[in-house]
């Protein structure tokens, strides 16, 4: 244990020594997800990487073990006493961060929000997956497909505070009063906090709860993980349809097996290659944030910013992509 | 002089046995929810709660060891977390491929069947550091002199913080799990989960140790009077020590089953669990002071839980969510407990009338 | 340094000038290795995260400390302490603002009050196994109060000025929060080590038999603590939410376990009868230093709390494996002077 501290210690010092050295100082990042041990923010910071090799950027990154509001507040604050050029942030509460993210803007730090966005008031610049509409109706088609039409289905989400969750499941909602999902009943909407725990036991309650229950959706990675090996202990693979927002990696046996056949999701890579992007951007003055600007991110092309109906603004980096049994092979090893 | 009292059979005797009590309590629970759901009465869901509950029951059995000398271990969570996570690493390190057997029904490709480094080895790496784990609390807590929940509080954040160092910050996800750890729990015998059978096997090899070998009724002696047992030539301190290593050793195993049935190895795994342990200890009758305790209540007051756990959820009381429960857990805790002291005076008071002056 | 009343002062005495150099030495070590970030000036900023929350805790976790008791459904009282104040203002369409913090602090002193009720009816039960299930009573409470969601909506200077403000004193910026805090030490100070109140606890704590005995109404004093901790708790509930702006029935976890550290950290002991107010503010202050300073070198929480535990550890066990070198070298002593 002392080694591996006297080792980082030394590593600190010298790093230290060599900022000092070169003439002009580099941006610097903080990067804050909604909580570590998780793939989909795993591979978002690789696509901060990505962006860092390209821009010269510095970035640190780090996410509460608990998913916890008040672990990413302190996270918050300690960039604050780093003097980082800017946050990027995937929010566990949207208005639990706020007051601390004003403190951070008042002292010049840029706030842009990624992935769960922070409320407008709190951020200049949200950067969404996709168009959150099609997010909530593509799983929607998705999951009536498979139970050919009719039945009950209920979504298991990650946590009410969540606001992209939150967005999504509204739209799922929406999408259900359409004539054509006339057939099918959505009983309920549990939370299993993004917790594998939590999640597993809410799916298990759900299979025991409602017998008759055909379909579940769940916009959530840690979710329609813990969903699906809930759905095979309990021998019910095939017989309760399961579909949501998967990392390939994670969902590659389940879609193999078939406990799930049709799932979606954006590369994290890209949003975090964006949200890096972005965040550079509005460091080096470039943007602001408001409406009709738009900057280039990288390998992804032209972004442009638009009006988010909340109060403030946000920008797409791409359309959800669909994973099934067929493709899953090409994408299990990428994210 | 009097007659020497004639060895009747007293029912209310009978009823006063704690453990019969308890399990005509978690007959009747049982029979209460069923009577609401009929499914959770179902041979089906009843074997699901012992599999689920074999986990609690295996980590109570060490709880038990540690209480009944009067000591106290709040860092099994921690422990399970280590070894599970050690385990983990070397498995997923040597992880590779194998050559995939018959394409299983109804699935696309054949998906290859993943092998690691042989399971026993795995499970008797984590129970090596569980009994490393434990070692270092009795050290600490008999040698050391350090109060045990002080000990095992600094220990707990120890542990964890070595879990993180050993994950290196990253996961064991169920892609990195080798097809044998995966299935490890999920195999069925006679119709019961292989996690029940495991759980069988400690509790027989406890039963044992603890009813019939020298060493184990020393734990009894140390937890009644420590004093009197040091004068009577019992090394208070290693038995003391023994007793967190034996804690160590199933929370290593503990922790095995839990990766396995979660399909996930976190750095801060099983995070709370350790206050379930404890009460399930207490609701089975194990004194907190040392001294008392009996293995069927252990078990039994472990199942208490699991009953309830499950009883809420098939109620549908709680809205399919868990935290409603926690309120209700809480409270049913409580009333155990305060049963359980009313059942002790009762006890008491009955003993002392009973003295012959 | 005052000494306290109870077991033997000149070893209390010795663990705060301990602390105290810990304090310094950390300090000292962390600003070399980090000198724009770690400055005192910024340390102020944040006691906010790291001081007064777990402080208020801690303060109210000593006098059950003190009386050999423990209590780990604090922060479990904090959480439903600060639900019933979020959902009583709802936001501004509940009631006043000022109606609500009372309920807050009434729920906290009644969180107590059912604590210290149980555990004075039932003697036979350690503390612990009543304030654990008291501990997820209170948080399903909260849960079936809230469920999952979280109740927000604060006047603006809740987490503008009480969050997040400071006092311009002296040249530098002060969280009032902080403020706060140090302007309760003194009085508790007083009322704990120099009142015959204080001294009743103590005498509670290091023999409650004897004390009985000598005419003392151990349960009365029993309750006050808890419900006194209770209260406590409920505050710094209160100065958790204020940086959060939100309340959820998850709030506070494992800020118990903080709060026993701090507490054990600066003298107290479990087994009661022992416990120093400047002891716990010097060791709120070390932890405060340290895990600031981890936090800015390696940006990691697991490193953090693993060098709390090592730290916690190693206060309570050096003492006492001196002086079992010392019992050793006397018993030689002995054994040498018969022999002659």
């Amino acid at each position: 244990m002392k080694r591996i501290l006297s080792v980082l210690l030394a590593a600190a010092m010298l790093l230290s020594l060599g900022l000092a050295v070169t003439a002009e100082e580099p941006i610097k990042l903080g990067v804050v997800y909604k909580q570590t041990g998780n793939p989909f923010f795993e591979a978002a910071v690789r696509g901060f990487e990505e962006a860092s090799k390209e821009l010269g950027f510095e970035f640190i990154h780090n996410g509460p073990a608990d998913s916890s509001n008040e672990g990413q507040i302190q996270i918050i604050e300690g960039f604050i006493q780093q003097e980082v050029d800017a946050i990027a942030i995937s929010a566990n509460d949207a208005a639990g961060v706020v007051s601390v993210l004003q403190t951070a803007m008042d002292k010049g730090i840029k706030v842009i929000s990624w992935d769960s966005k922070v409320l407008a008031e709190g951020r200049q610049l949200n950067i969404d997956p996709s168009v959150a509409q099609n997010i909530g109706r593509v799983q929607v088609e998705e999951i009536a497909a498979q139970i050919g039409g009719e039945g009950q289905i209920a979504i298991l989400s990650a946590a009410a505070t969540h606001d992209n969750q939150n967005t999504w499941i509204k739209y799922m909602k929406e999408e259900l009063e359409k004539p054509e999902y006339d057939k099918i009943e959505l009983v309920t909407v549990v939370y299993g906090d993004d917790l594998t725990d939590k999640s597993y036991q809410e799916m298990q309650g759900l299979i025991n709860s409602y017998p008759d229950l055909k379909g579940v959706i769940s916009p959530t990675t840690v979710g329609v993980a813990a969903a699906a090996v809930a759905i095979k202990d309990a021998g019910m693979s095939g017989k309760i349809k399961l579909t949501g927002l998967g990392l390939p990696s994670e969902m590659a046996d389940f879609l193999a097996d078939r406990t799930c056949e049709g799932m979606y999701l954006w590369n994290p890579i890209d949003l975090g290659y964006a949200a890096a992007y972005a965040s550079v951007a509005m460091v080096k003055g470039e943007i602001t944030g408001a409406v009709g600007e738009t900057f280039v991110a990288g390998r992804l092309g032209e972004r442009e910013i638009f009006d988010a109906g909340d109060g403030g603004t946000f920008t797409i980096v791409g359309d959800p992509f669909r994973f099934t049994p067929e493709n899953i092979e090409e994408w299990k090893n990428v994210y | 002089m009097s007659k020497p009292p004639v060895k009747v059979f007293n029912p209310g005797r009978l009823l006063r046995n704690r453990e019969l009590g308890l399990s005509l309590v978690l007959l009747a629970l049982v029979g209460l929810i069923g009577l609401r759901n009929p499914a959770f009465a179902s041979i089906n869901n009843l074997q699901f709660i012992l599999g689920d509950t074999a986990i609690m029951i295996v980590l109570a059995l060490g709880m038990m060891c540690v209480l009944l000398v009067g000591s106290i271990d709040i860092s099994i969570s921690a422990v399970m977390a280590l070894s599970a996570m050690t385990a983990g690493i070397v498995m997923k390190n040597n992880l590779s491929q194998a050559e995939a057997q018959a394409l299983a029904e109804g699935a696309v490709s054949a998906a290859a069947v993943k092998v690691s480094t042989p399971l026993p080895l795995l499970l008797l790496l984590a129970a090596g550091v569980g009994a490393g784990c434990g070692l270092v609390n009795g050290l600490l807590i008999s040698y050391g002199r350090v109060l045990p929940i002080v000990a095992t509080l600094g220990s707990q954040y120890i542990i964890y913080g070595l879990s993180h160092l050993v994950s290196g910050g990253q996961a064991v996800y169920r892609k990195d799990m080798s097809e044998d750890f995966i299935q490890f729990t999920r195999g069925s015998f006679l119709g019961f989960n292989s996690k029940v059978w495991i759980m069988l096997a400690a509790f027989l090899v406890l039963l044992v140790f603890i009813t019939y070998t020298r060493h184990g009724r020393r734990l009894y002696a140390v937890g009644s009077n420590a004093e009197a047992a040091r004068l009577s030539g019992i090394n208070v301190r290693a038995v003391t020590l023994s007793a967190h290593v034996i804690m160590g050793i199933l929370a290593g195993l503990a922790g095995m089953l839990y990766a396995s049935h979660d399909n996930k190895i976190t750095q801060d795994m099983a995070m709370g669990y350790e206050m379930y342990v404890i009460a399930a200890c207490v609701i089975g009758g194990v004194s907190v002071t040392g001294g008392s305790g009996k293995i069927l209540g252990v078990a039994l007051g472990a199942l208490t839980i699991g009953v309830i756990n499950n009883g809420l959820t098939m109620l549908r009381l709680t809205g399919n969510s868990e935290f409603w429960k926690k309120a209700i857990q809480g409270a049913v805790i409580l009333v155990a407990i305060i049963t359980n002291v009313y059942i002790q005076r009762g006890h008491e008071r009955r003993v002392l009338r009973e003295r012959r002056l | 340094m005052a000494s306290v009343t109870g077991k033997i002062p000149a070893f209390l005495r010795r663990r705060e000038w301990l602390l105290a150099a810990l304090v310094l030495l950390v300090f000292f070590w962390f600003n070399a290795r980090e000198p724009d970030n770690y400055t005192f000036f910024k340390l102020l900023n944040q006691t906010r995260v790291y001081m007064v929350d777990v402080g208020f805790m801690a303060l109210g976790m000593l006098l059950v400390l003190i009386l050999g008791d423990i209590d780990i459904s604090v922060a479990a009282t904090a959480a439903l302490s600060a639900t019933v104040m979020g959902v009583a203002y709802r936001g501004g369409q509940g009631l006043p603002f000022w109606l609500s913090i009372l309920l807050m602090l009434l729920t906290g002193a009644a969180c107590g009050l059912a604590n210290g009720l149980l555990v004075i009816r039932f003697k036979e039960l350690f503390p612990m196994i009543i304030t654990l299930s008291t501990q997820t009573l209170y948080r399903g409470i909260a849960y079936i109060i809230l469920k999952d969601q979280s109740a927000g909506g604060f006047p603006a200077w809740y987490a503008k000025d009480l969050g997040y403000g400071s006092l311009p004193l002296l040249g530098l910026d002060v969280p009032i929060m902080l403020l706060i805090l140090l302007l309760v030490f003194p009085f508790y100070y007083l009322w704990l080590h120099r009142t015959a109140a204080g001294r009743r606890l103590f005498a509670a704590g290091t023999n409650i038999t004897a004390s009985r005995y000598s005419g003392l109404h151990t349960d009365r004093i029993k309750l006050t603590a808890f419900l006194l901790n209770g209260l406590f708790a409920a505050i710094g509930g209160f100065f958790l939410t204020s940086r959060t702006g939100s309340v959820k029935y998850t709030i506070g976890t494992g800020f118990e376990m903080q709060a026993i550290a701090v507490a054990v950290l600066g003298g107290a002991s479990t087994s009661g009868g022992r416990g120093s107010v400047p002891g716990l503010l010097l060791a709120l202050l070390l932890l405060t230093a340290l895990k600031n300073g981890l936090m800015l070198l390696y940006n990691d929480a697991f490193i953090l709390n693993l060098s709390v535990g090592l730290l916690l550890i190693l206060v309570v066990l050096i003492p006492n494996l001196f002086s079992a070198l010392a019992d050793r070298r006397r018993v030689l002593r002995q054994r040498l002077q018969l022999a002659k």
